[in-house]
């Protein structure tokens, strides 16, 4: 890759992205140890454990050479910030051809991304270097694990789960970008509201009383 | 009656399923999903919840969320209002995060957990925190004192409890709180907030109470034991991504850097914290005390977990005898609102174990498809076996029977050393914990045993069941449990309670002569403790653990 392309293309530090690819590869590692602990074929269960495995000395390559994460405001936490939202993915949920078909697409791609990495990064990419052999591999057991399938009478159930992801794909990258729109439309409306809106009330709120406060009574069926 | 408790949306979400008044399961979120103190609606804990009583979402007469959102917004938007034009951030990502989301507390459960509208019901969250403070507590009559971050508008709240009712004598209001000055002061010194306040905790011991006067003109206390933060030295309340201004840096130098190098300046703010906390909650004790007449205090709230306050509330408060929730943060309150809408029921807790088990078939089959090699020493040995390792200077990775509600591995998910070796302190906190040097880690040892080892106070007799509290040492037998005081957040371990746990620091008495052992929890930093064996063994491989002890296999890190 020439330099200039790799300088666009890795814009931002080479620490933060390889903290973000540790945390992705230890979220993989404990989704990995869970689905091996629902599945019922011994074969597949022993090669998600190796997989854990490896997920797990791959983020702490990549953990070695990251940026430490950035601490959580308390004002954040304080405005009610906290995520709600959920993470992981659960074999348990997916069932066993839609979970091994996506750890098997997601794993092509973190091949592709971590050889790209590799080449951009000259010298300072070392650290992929045995990650990427391990990458291979998951590709390759995956995908045997669907071939078996296929092989065993489920080809439509694995084929149609390779469309969901690829379609999943597009429909992650199209949500992305309403995201990106509604949060600068979020933005600009929000803060019109707190200053043409919100503000002549500003003006009538009095100073909160501090020191000891009486108790409101409430009851369990109001959400106030 | 059949009452699910749901705490969430702030951080250490979790399920409480109570029957009949009787707390059937309790676990937090992160337990399943593997985020620590994850804040998502605790479905997968609710779910497992409604498995353990043998119950569908359609069984339960009511579903209760631990706070009032409608209450929490207002709060939100007052503040805002209040620090006009400087909360135009803080306005507009709560509201892209309350609207957007976290006010629709009632449409989320029905619509994800399957419940009916009408059976959701919502407490505030200080009367959730009260009510499974008194509700898990073995008194009939008591005091209760909750201190926390925030709820919705209280962050400070007395109350008196008795069979079937909880009354509030008075609170402080949100920004005047104990709980975010600790949680500055956490990120001042370059710790994660709701994560390092145990942090400053172990680190204040190193350090000497200079900065106290300093403290004194951030937060003025009253005669009446009500107290306010000066908030011209705060801006968590205006700035979401900032907490302190500019006046509290002048006051107490640079803050520390995340993994910046720790100074005796930065251990000496901490020291000052720590004190002026202990001060805090002694005076509220005392003027709590003086208003219930009580013998009895019961504590929950995230600052209840601070055992070194706890500790000294315990020597020198007024009280005759103090309980503290085992999960006294966010999680218990899951808890708290079941009991709540349950008519203030009481369920006296004797033990933390109230998450999922471990199924040894289950287990079995895991190590055996994995090919993993062990040992099965059966429900009688494992605790030989064990013993036998530990007297051998071996470090073990413990888990039994149903993981521990709670911050506290409390001999169910624990990893385990022998406490009479010096420098198994450091080698646990460098090679098999991987985190800060200055923490400290907690003994286990048989109640009848504790009180040769350690102080014993009567009135903390049931904080040493929860490691709640702190204790100084009698002698130095046991040094890799003790911090750099010679203190201990000891758990005395019941027989009746914790039978095979027990059975184990007996083993090991008989091996050692001292029947205790180092129990710190079973993760890595920054991880949730471990709940199955696949966590467990994920654990176990990537930490410099001798052995690992699922039920009554022993997988050991040579060849068995």
């Amino acid at each position: 890759m020439h330099p200039t392309l790799a300088k666009v293309l890795f814009w931002r530090k080479k620490g933060d992205r390889l903290r973000e690819f540790a945390e992705t590869e230890a979220f993989g590692a404990r989704d990995l140890a869970r689905a091996a602990e629902q599945v019922t074929d011994p074969w597949l269960r022993r090669q998600l454990i190796r997989h854990a495995q490896d997920e797990v000395r791959h983020a702490s390559l990549l953990g070695e050479e990251g940026a430490p994460a950035p601490a959580r405001s308390l004002g954040g936490a304080v405005a009610g910030e906290a995520s709600s939202g959920e993470a992981g993915i659960d074999l348990g949920q997916m069932g066993e051809v839609e979970f091994i078909t996506f750890v098997h697409e997601a794993e092509k791609r973190a091949t592709a991304e971590f050889a790209m990495h590799e080449q951009a990064l000259g010298a300072d990419g070392a650290v992929f270097g045995s990650i990427l052999a391990d990458e291979k591999r998951h590709v390759a057991w995956t995908g045997h694990q669907l071939q078996k399938w296929r092989d065993a009478g489920r080809g439509a159930e694995v084929d149609a789960a390779v469309r969901r992801m690829r379609w999943g794909r597009v429909r992650d990258a199209w949500l992305w970008v309403a995201r990106r729109i509604s949060l600068v439309m979020s933005t600009i409306i929000l803060t019109l509201v707190f200053f043409l809106v919100v503000a002549p009330f500003s003006l009538l709120l009095g100073r909160r009383s501090s020191g000891w406060q009486p108790v409101p009574e409430t009851d369990l069926g109001r959400e106030f | 009656m059949r009452i699910l408790g749901l705490s969430g949306h702030f951080h250490d979400a979790a399920a409480a399923l109570v029957v009949d008044g009787k707390l059937v399961a309790a676990a937090q979120e992160e337990r399943f999903s593997r985020v620590k103190h994850d804040a998502a609606t605790p479905l997968r804990a609710a779910a497992f919840c409604l498995r353990q009583g043998g119950l569908g979402v359609g069984d339960l007469d009511a579903v209760v969320w631990h706070e009032k959102p409608l209450l929490k917004l207002e709060r939100i938007l007052m503040t805002s209002l209040s620090t006009f034009p400087r909360g135009a951030t803080a306005f507009r990502r709560a509201m892209v995060s309350m609207v957007g989301d976290k006010m629709w507390v009632r449409n989320h459960l029905v619509k994800r957990l399957g419940v009916a509208m009408d059976r959701v019901q919502f407490s505030q969250h200080h009367a959730s925190h009260a009510a499974a403070a008194y509700g898990c507590s073995p008194f009939v009559d008591a005091a209760v004192l909750c201190v926390d971050g925030v709820g919705e508008w209280a962050t400070t709240t007395m109350w008196t409890a008795s069979p079937g009712k909880l009354t509030p004598i008075h609170e402080l209001h949100f920004p005047h709180s104990l709980g975010l000055l600790y949680s500055v002061f956490t990120a001042f010194l370059g710790f994660e907030v709701n994560e390092g306040e145990y942090k400053v905790m172990g680190l204040a011991a190193f350090g000497q109470p200079r900065y106290r006067e300093q403290l004194d003109r951030v937060f003025r206390r009253s005669a009446d034991g009500s107290f306010e933060l000066a908030m011209e030295h705060f801006c968590f309340h205006y700035d979401p991504d900032r907490s302190w201004t500019p006046a509290l840096e002048a006051l107490f130098g640079e803050p520390r850097r995340p993994g910046g190098p720790m100074e005796d300046r930065h251990r000496d703010v901490a020291a000052s914290v720590q004190a002026l906390t202990e001060e805090v909650m002694l005076d509220l004790c005392r003027d709590l005390h003086r208003r219930t007449g009580q013998s009895r205090l019961c504590i929950a709230g995230g600052v209840g977990l601070n055992a070194v306050s706890i500790g000294r509330i315990v020597r020198e408060g007024p009280f005759e005898e103090v309980f503290v929730m085992p999960a006294a943060g966010d999680a218990g309150s899951a808890v708290g609102a079941a009991m709540l809408a349950h008519g203030v029921c009481r369920d006296p807790m004797t033990h933390a174990a109230w998450g999922e088990a471990i199924d040894p078939e289950a287990a079995r089959r895991f190590l055996d498809d994995g090919g993993i090699a062990y040992t099965d020493h059966g429900d009688e040995g494992i605790a030989a076996a064990v013993a036998a390792r530990l007297a051998g200077g071996q470090v073990v990775g413990w888990m039994q029977g149903r993981f521990e509600l709670g911050p506290r591995a409390l001999g169910q998910r624990s990893i385990l050393c022998d406490p009479r070796d010096a420098a198994a302190k450091d080698r646990l906190n460098a090679r098999i914990k991987f985190r800060e040097s200055f923490r400290p880690f907690a003994p286990s040892v048989l109640a009848e045993s504790a009180s040769s080892l350690f102080e014993t106070p009567a009135a903390g007799a049931w904080t040493r069941r929860f490691m709640t509290s702190t204790v100084r040492a009698l002698d130095e037998r046991v040094p890799a449990a003790l911090h750099v005081d010679g203190t201990a957040r000891v758990q005395e371990v019941h027989d009746a309670d914790l039978p095979l746990y027990a059975r184990l620091l007996r083993e090991v008495g008989e091996r050692t002569g001292v029947p205790c052992v180092v129990n710190t929890s079973f993760n890595l930093a920054g991880e949730p403790i471990v709940s199955t064996p696949a966590d467990g063994y994920a654990t176990f491989l990537r930490s410099g653990m001798d052995a690992l002890a699922i039920g009554p296999f022993l997988v050991a890190r040579e060849s068995p």
